[in-house]
């Protein structure tokens, strides 16, 4: 069970981070890129916003393991 | 055990234990160059550099996590301190991408803490068996 979390978490991080991207503003288009006719809304301070909230969000899901981590891990690991 | 709760009942709680504390160093790790690029617009060579610098302490964490663990400083020490460091760490790097700027030495910076959150994430997998083994060998039954 803890190794199949172990892959998961691994499966599900990369989704994360991927997902992340579009927010930051890379993927599906770089910065100042044109597609049909309409430029990537995104800029600098769009990207830095989305880079710092990925850091925030990834901060508040290692704070709840640190807790449940204190409460729990004699007793299931 | 403690009463309350089954057998599939702990499992489970084990499960999104392990589940969440390796989560953020996770996606942090399959995305390394994409975010130095899409944050910082680093160029490639930087973010090879900053690649290498986190695999690089992510491999000495692994390394040394082993060698540390003993009957004072035990595996369940080790991961407690191995999500407790990535909460700090992670707001300030927020912060910083949020107010630091674009400079090199901010990104430089950034790449440090970023590596931390890697030691972390090495410490974190190398207690997990620790901590099974302590707990579920025959000895301790």
């Amino acid at each position: 069970m803890m190794l199949f979390a172990l892959g998961v978490s691994g499966f599900v991080g990369s989704l994360i981070g991927w997902a992340s991207l579009a927010i930051v503003g890379d993927v599906p288009l770089g910065r100042g890129e044109v597609s049909d006719g309409v430029e990537n809304p995104w800029n600098d301070d769009v990207r830095k916003a989305g880079g710092a909230a990925l850091n925030f969000i990834l901060a508040f899901i290692a704070m709840v393991a640190y807790f449940l981590n204190l409460k729990m891990v004699k007793v299931v690991c | 055990m403690a009463a309350g709760c089954s057998d599939f009942c702990w499992n489970l709680a084990g499960y999104i234990l392990v589940f969440l504390a390796l989560l953020p160093g996770f996606a942090l790790k399959f995305n390394l160059s994409v975010f130095s690029s899409a944050i910082f617009g680093a160029t490639t060579t930087e973010a090879n550099a900053f690649s290498f610098i986190y695999l690089f302490v992510y491999a000495v964490g692994r390394l040394v996590t082993g060698l540390v663990i003993s009957p004072t400083f035990t595996a369940v020490n080790v991961s407690r301190l191995a999500t407790l460091i990535q909460v700090p760490i992670f707001i300030i790097s927020g912060l910083l991408v949020l107010f630091g700027g674009n400079s090199q030495a901010v990104f430089w910076i950034w790449v440090v803490l970023q590596s931390f959150i890697g030691l972390g994430l090495a410490a974190f997998k190398i207690s997990i068996s620790v901590n099974v083994l302590d707990r579920w060998n025959m000895v301790s039954e």
